[in-house]
């Protein structure tokens, strides 16, 4: 008896620790193959790791960013690119994660602004030279850089060009006899007539809550005609209360509240929710960004939606200074390079490749899925709506360069937001909103 | 009178069902629907057309069925490690007399008011210099640390309520400790192990943040992923994303099936003893 249970013992110890050296072996083995790839320099095998945003690689940006990287590796077949995706949040979060540990990644996707400022301040990411981007090779448009410049200095090339535009429904408009509206005035109007009928007159995704700081720049800019005040204003340079345009944006979102422009239990909806109410017919408006330039393509949305799709420019102010052709358009996203890489050279030829106007830019406009930071030819076979939010974007007077949320630190963009927030679901003042904005400056 | 009675406790009981079962109704009944037709007014929808495709989706796209191997691995191995531990431990703690037993106990315990994601980045900075990142067993170990406490907790419980008398028979027999643990008391703490096993598979089964920041290869991710592969930077494919959830959620409900009357036994036997 005795001897069995030894026996016993030793089979359950030696399958113990087999099973955790099988293991750890599991994890070893994966990692030394990676290891041996790395090794590797000029001719031989290498294999850069580029860790993005978008998991969906079979639509949209994920499926232009994969098309490109197929092209290279196509192009480049000693090259092997690992792709790591994540959506959003975690993504922000891992990157977070492999900064503090300066994990070897080769290309990275990041947003401008207060996220890439801390990469910068790490040493994470590698300066560039702004000067081998320009000319025809990648064609940059003008002022694209802002965000991703520190200290005079170029930390990443943007993808993409974002700016706000109102989305609306041509068919509901004409069979309840609405305007579109090219004034604030007719804004609420429109809001006033389509509640009257029951229609919802605009989406929004309140649940996300930066629609709203967005919405706020986009009406101080129609009341100053001052792209930088509001960026001044979160730098210090000036006060919210030193500029009545502040105060007129507020009272303006208080009209809008008290208007019902926004659906019914906005506050809940979230991008997709949002989005599907306008999409199925339910709004009559969709307060967004030029990156939905797909809708008109996308034939998962119904036929009779996508026919009656149009693009306005947000309305100007009857007393503003601003003018409609002045664009609340910044450059969010982007894409760096890694400093603590074990290929620079490898990695710097791929970045190039990505950057230049007829890959990134060409792909992204030529599947809708974005409007590119690059100049991009049009192909002719354009949607309406994709051809308007291109002749907004060229036609511009002035562009921002920076999305005043995403302006301070990273707590300045909770603070901000959620001052919106309360102030849309309770029944502030705007005098009180403006001490709240100037608040969350102060505080930063 | 009785026969009324009857009928009202059916209908409240079937009520309660409905409740119970609706969500997994709502997912089946979306996962044929388009991403265009979510967020409609209507609770459940009937697909104009059912969106097979969504499914194939799921399957290619989401590289269902290597995730699946993965999630298989890793939660098996945790649940086996889990149950040996546990098992044991308990077993030390409520039958061995040696000396700090309860100062161990009580910092055993202590684990269970640990959540799993407040280890989230020191682990992911030992593991880093460990090179434990990227590897099943990054993901197992830890795991099984909040597992485990929680294990111990409810066995030790449910041994408790085990006559002595039984383990001093069978020692007068000539049976080992090995044999008592192994042979005379797992047996007899089934319920409660069947409970620790589906709780410890539900908790490592679902997991996602710790396994989005260890793991960087898509040959070892675990099946929360593949919900991930469609989603995009602002809206995400909602119908396949569905399908994936329902292809998820099937070993979970076939485990509960099988099990069902060994866990409602689990909860509650060795309450009464205390």
């Amino acid at each position: 008896m005795k001897r069995y249970s030894k026996l016993a013992r030793a089979s359950i110890l030696t399958l113990a620790i087999a099973s955790v050296g099988s293991l750890a072996a599991c994890g070893s083995d994966n990692g030394s193959s990676t290891s041996d790839n790395n090794s590797g320099s000029g001719d031989s095998k290498v294999t850069l790791r580029f860790f993005s945003n978008l998991p969906d690689r079979k639509s949209g940006q994920g499926l232009a960013e994969q098309t490109v990287i197929d092209n290279y590796v196509k192009a480049n077949p000693n090259v092997k690119i690992d792709v790591e995706t994540l959506a959003e949040e975690p993504f922000k979060n891992k990157l977070k994660a492999y900064m503090s540990s300066n994990e070897p990644l080769d290309i990275t996707m990041v947003h401008g602004g207060a996220e890439l400022n801390t990469l910068v301040q790490a040493g994470y990411v590698t300066e560039l030279d702004p000067k081998q981007y320009e000319g025809e090779q990648y064609n940059f448009l003008p002022g694209v850089y802002k965000s991703f410049t520190f200290n005079d200095k170029l930390y990443g090339l943007p993808r993409n060009s974002d700016y706000e535009v109102i989305y609306y429904n041509k068919k509901l408009f004409a069979d309840n006899g609405v305007k579109v509206p090219t004034t604030l005035g007719e804004l609420l109007d429109a809001a006033k007539a389509f509640r009257d009928k029951g229609i919802a007159p605009m989406s929004i995704n309140g649940k996300d809550l930066w629609s709203f700081g967005e919405m706020y720049q986009n009406l101080v800019l129609r009341y100053s005609g001052n792209q930088n005040l509001i960026l001044d204003a979160i730098d210090k340079k000036t006060k919210f209360a030193d500029d009545e345009s502040f105060l007129k944006a507020a009272q303006f979102l208080g009209q809008v509240r008290d208007a019902k422009m926004f659906q019914d239990s906005f506050m809940t909806a979230d991008y997709g929710a949002s989005q599907n109410m306008f999409t199925q017919g339910k709004a009559a408006m969709w307060y967004m960004g030029s990156w939905e330039a797909g809708m008109a393509t996308n034939e998962a949305l119904p036929e009779e939606f996508r026919q009656n799709l149009g693009v306005v420019k947000f309305p100007v102010a009857e007393d503003g200074k601003g003018t409609l052709d002045d664009l609340l358009a910044w450059n969010g996203g982007g894409y760096a390079m890694v400093s603590s890489s074990k290929h620079p050279e490898e990695a710097k030829k791929f970045f190039d490749y990505l950057m230049s106007a007829n890959q990134w830019a060409k792909t992204a406009w030529d599947t809708g899925a974005a409007v590119p930071a690059q100049k991009y030819d049009l192909t002719g076979s354009e949607s309406e709506v994709q051809k308007t939010l291109t002749d907004i974007l060229v036609n511009a007077a002035s562009t921002s360069g920076a999305s005043a949320i995403d302006y301070g630190t990273p707590k300045f963009k909770d603070d901000i937001q959620n001052a919106l927030g309360k102030f849309f679901s309770s029944k502030q003042s705007p005098e009180d909103l403006l001490s709240a904005l100037q608040t969350a400056v102060d505080n930063q | 009178m009785i026969a009324r009675k009857k009928t009202a406790i059916w209908i409240f009981f079937l009520i309660v069902a409905a409740g119970q079962l609706f969500p997994l109704i709502w997912l089946v009944d979306f996962s044929f629907n388009s991403s265009a037709d979510f967020y409609s007014n209507s609770i459940l929808k009937w697909p104009s057309s059912p969106q097979w495709h969504n499914y194939v989706n799921a399957w290619v796209d989401g590289k269902f069925l290597k995730y699946l191997g993965n999630s298989l691995l890793v939660s098996v191995v945790t649940i086996a490690l889990t149950v040996v531990l546990s098992l044991t431990l308990s077993y030390a703690f409520i039958r061995m007399q040696w000396k700090l037993r309860s100062l161990f106990y009580t910092i055993l315990l202590l684990g269970i008011m640990i959540p799993i994601h407040a280890t989230l980045l020191p682990n992911f900075a030992i593991f880093k210099a460990l090179g434990l990142t990227d590897s099943y067993f990054g993901l197992i170990l830890p795991y099984t640390a909040v597992s485990v406490p929680l294990g111990t907790f409810m066995l030790s419980g449910f041994l408790r309520s085990i006559p002595k008398e039984l383990e001093e028979s069978a020692l007068m027999d000539g049976c080992s400790i090995y044999r008592i643990v192994f042979q005379i008391i797992a047996p007899l703490l089934k319920p409660a192990l069947v409970t620790v096993i589906v709780t410890t598979f539900l908790n490592c089964w679902n997991e996602f943040i710790m396994a989005s920041t260890f793991l960087s290869k898509d040959a070892l991710k675990t099946l929360p992923f593949s919900v991930m592969n469609f989603a995009g930077q602002y809206s995400s494919d909602y119908g396949s994303q569905f399908a994936v959830m329902v292809l998820t959620s099937i070993p979970a409900i076939i485990i509960y099936a099988v099990f069902n009357e060994q866990i409602t036994k689990g909860v509650t036997a060795g309450a009464v003893k205390g």
